[in-house]
């Protein structure tokens, strides 16, 4: 009878049931207006209910609201929004906003034609069409749960589809740049991406020679004196191999890799992203032979973390802290926050931050911590790990044994000057600071020392999550030999056996809250007294001088001489020499930068 | 019922029944249209075929359709059968989503509308559109209105540009002749 309510679909019939003429009018309304009636039931049996009658109800429905373009028999093509069709009777068609886009006489509108608006409604009887054509139609098929998958693409809007891009851009034929012809050819400047230290392009000579202009730079002015003497030689040999060894080091991470010019995994795939971001990802890392099981994500995201917020932790995702070569690049004591350092090594330069004063030598050692490995106390001052030990387990060396060892346990190179004073007390065991030494009375007591140096140097980790200590550090093993430690009640400065002038530190008032950069920490040359007052301030000495290749350590105690204390970290980044040899000094590997 | 005009299909050209689901043809329309598709629905009683585009079903719910009046058809031959690709328990049809989604089309196709100019060549068009890019521009029957205040006539080069203030005026005509450059339409 009357037409019945179809879902979706206009009823094409006037109310007594005579289907109207349907004819192409340009804007208004037809006479017969079409209702779109929608139950939103389903289907409703219309006057041919057949399957197929439905399938193709069914596709026509899905039309709706979708882009279509309409090819008329006449030859002309509209394109426009579906809007209804005649289901009932002969699938006449019913566009919105419908554009002429061909007309009959073949002519694309767009190109010569003058435009016309376009039709808010056009009516299209069905002996004028010929194919409706609708592309990405969201059939519902899969994954279609209450909404129509036509909506998902509402979803995605991109900026294109929002700032409604109409004309696209006559596009280019890329081609690669070619320099002018005109430019000069500097080749040195080309070869940024080769290593970058070696391009023999001095700046400073470039400029004086084309401008005349000569650089007032004063290293001294940056940073604190070094004081220079007797020694200064050898240690400048020595700070020379261990910059060479650094640099040659093996890295995990790949940014580091690549400013050292190594070729890192054979993961010839890492996009550029990875190579080049600054945002830390897993990926970064060269794990390919990483093979430590454990908290391997832990570490690399404490890696990442602490290069973002400029933890002191070592930048090198690895862990491992015996494997030689790694690198620990941990910018050192600058620990704003002590990120939950699971890594060991990087308990080191925490433990510089936290860490009160650094109790030096091995009564400081906070049994607790020491845990499952230890088995004794560390007594006494100096216990330096041959240098023959380790390597960049500097931490095995505290960890471990405390001999009298001449040397700073830190690294490989060790410190030369500092092996005189090995033998007397000076603290290597320190575990966690990279420290350098005491000498004799570096730390306050032990006692004092004691409590602060337990959430800071920790052997194993800061974390008080887990235990975290170095499962292969060394044991430690008492040397009956060592000199047990004296706190010198009184002294400011230990006395050195060391000669002046071996060691360099600036002179740095105390203050409070600093981060010493570079694990300088507490040790501080055994100011007893500044190292009572500090105790209750987080020992932290800021490195405020730039560290990069001039690296000096401060003592952020008071008045300061030369003193043996140095501060070195796993490396022992003694001090640069002097600006004539600055070409040589290669990045350090410093995660930090 | 028989559209009045030309009823020109008559090819039976398949095997089995004609346009059966799953039927893949080529197809040859009136209008010199020709096309592969695969036959996803058929109504005898209006005549009409709904085609999926392509002589293999593409995977997703998301195809190129085609619904051609079968009346119109003026070259059939078939080429095979494809699986039918529907799968009619999961067919839903959700009638609020697609109003929704007409009514969005609607708006943004009035909006379009809006840019067009009435009465302009495609090339009054196009530079209409490259202004608009960085000027606001509105048409004013088959001027240019930037800015509201100047306005570019026909036909559209740097000496066609006239009011506004001396900055303005020349800041429109140096993008018009920049835009002209790129598009390669001549200064």
């Amino acid at each position: 009878d009357t037409a019945a309510m179809k879902p979706g679909l206009l009823s094409s019939s006037s109310p007594n049931g005579f289907p109207h003429r349907i004819v192409e009018k340009e804007a208004g309304v037809n006479m017969a207006q079409p209702s779109v009636n929608i139950t939103e039931n389903g289907w409703e049996a219309g006057s041919v209910d057949t399957p197929s009658h439905e399938r193709l109800l069914y596709f026509t429905t899905c039309k709706i609201g979708h882009q279509v373009e309409v090819h008329l028999k006449n030859g002309s093509i509209y394109s426009g929004i579906f809007h209804a069709a005649n289901v009932d009777n002969d699938f006449g068609i019913i566009l919105k906003m419908a554009c002429l886009i061909k007309d009959s006489r073949g002519a694309k509108s767009r190109s010569s034609l003058v435009s016309k608006p376009p039709s808010k409604r056009l009516i299209i009887p069905a002996e004028e069409l010929v194919q409706v054509i609708a592309k990405d139609l969201p059939l519902s098929s899969e994954d279609v749960s209450d909404s129509v998958p036509c909506e998902k693409p509402l979803e995605l809007l991109t900026d294109s589809l929002i700032s409604q891009f109409y004309n696209v851009d006559l596009e280019r034929e890329l081609k690669p740049w070619v320099p002018d012809e005109d430019v000069p050819d500097c080749s040195d400047l080309e070869n940024v991406f080769d290593d970058p230290w070696k391009r023999g392009w001095n700046q400073f000579e470039v400029n004086e020679s084309l401008f005349g202009v000569t650089s007032t730079f004063d290293e001294e002015l940056y940073t604190t004196k070094l004081e220079r003497g007797p020694g200064t030689r050898e240690l400048e040999e020595q700070a020379l191999r261990i910059a060479r060894e650094i640099v040659g080091e093996n890295t995990r991470d790949l940014h580091v890799a690549e400013e050292r010019g190594l070729q890192l995994s054979g993961k010839f795939d890492i996009d550029e992203e990875t190579k080049y971001s600054s945002v830390c990802t897993l990926n970064r890392f060269d794990d390919t032979c990483y093979d430590e099981e454990e908290e391997e994500e832990d570490i690399l995201l404490d890696c990442c973390n602490n290069m973002t917020f400029g933890d002191s932790s070592a930048s090198d995702g690895k862990k491992k802290p015996a494997s030689a070569g790694q690198v620990y690049e941990g910018s050192w004591g600058d620990s704003r926050q002590l990120r939950k350092n699971k890594i060991i090594d990087q308990s080191w330069s925490n433990s510089n931050k936290q860490s009160k004063d650094f109790p030096f030598g091995g009564s400081i050692r906070n049994e607790s911590l020491l845990g499952e490995q230890r088995t004794s106390k560390f007594l006494g001052v100096s216990h330096y790990k041959r240098p023959s030990e380790e390597s960049v387990s500097g931490l095995e060396d505290i960890n471990g044994d405390a001999t009298s060892s001449e040397r700073p346990s830190f690294t490989d190179g060790g410190l030369c000057p500092l092996s005189d004073r090995a033998k007397s007390e000076s603290a290597s065991g320190w575990h966690g600071s990279s420290i350098s030494r005491n000498p004799e009375n570096s730390a306050a007591s032990p006692a004092s020392n004691r409590p602060t140096l337990s959430p800071s140097s920790s052997i194993g980790s800061l974390s008080s999550e887990k235990s975290t200590l170095n499962p292969n550090a060394k044991e430690f093993k008492l040397n009956p030999n060592a000199k047990s430690f004296k706190p010198s009640p009184t002294t400011t400065r230990p006395q050195s056996p060391v000669t002046d002038g071996s060691f360099y530190y600036p002179p740095l008032p105390p203050m409070p809250g600093l981060h010493l950069r570079y694990g300088m920490g507490a040790a501080f040359p055994g100011q007893q007294q500044q190292q009572q007052q500090q105790q209750q301030q987080p020992m932290m000495y800021n490195n405020t001088a730039q560290l990069g290749p001039n690296q000096t350590y401060y003592s952020p105690n008071g008045p300061q001489y030369p003193q043996q204390i140095m501060v070195t970290q796993q490396r022992p980044v003694l001090f640069m020499p002097p600006t004539p040899y600055q070409p040589e000094m290669p990045y350090k590997g410093r995660d930090s930068y | 019922m028989d559209p009045a005009g030309a009823s020109v299909a008559s090819d039976n050209g398949g095997e089995g029944e004609k346009f059966a689901v799953g039927n893949i043809y080529s197809v040859k329309v009136i209008t010199g249209d020709e096309f592969r598709g695969i036959v996803m629905a058929y109504d005898p009683i209006p005549n009409f075929v709904f085609f999926e585009e392509g002589s293999k079903p593409r995977p997703g719910h998301m195809k190129n359709t085609r619904m051609v009046n079968a009346s119109f058809i003026t070259g059939l031959s078939y080429l095979g059968k494809a699986e039918d690709p529907l799968d009619a328990d999961k067919c839903s049809v959700d009638l609020h989503g697609l109003r929704a989604k007409e009514a969005l089309a609607i708006r943004q196709a009035e909006a379009d509308a809006e840019r067009m100019g009435v009465g302009v060549t495609a090339e009054a068009q196009s530079i209409f559109d490259a202004l608009s890019k960085t000027l606001p521009v509105q048409w004013e029957n088959t001027d240019i209105l930037v800015m509201k205040e100047v306005r570019v006539r026909s036909p559209y080069y740097s000496d066609c540009v006239f009011g506004g203030t001396d900055a303005a005026n020349n800041r429109v005509k140096k993008v018009l002749d920049l835009e002209r450059r790129r598009l390669q339409l001549g200064t």
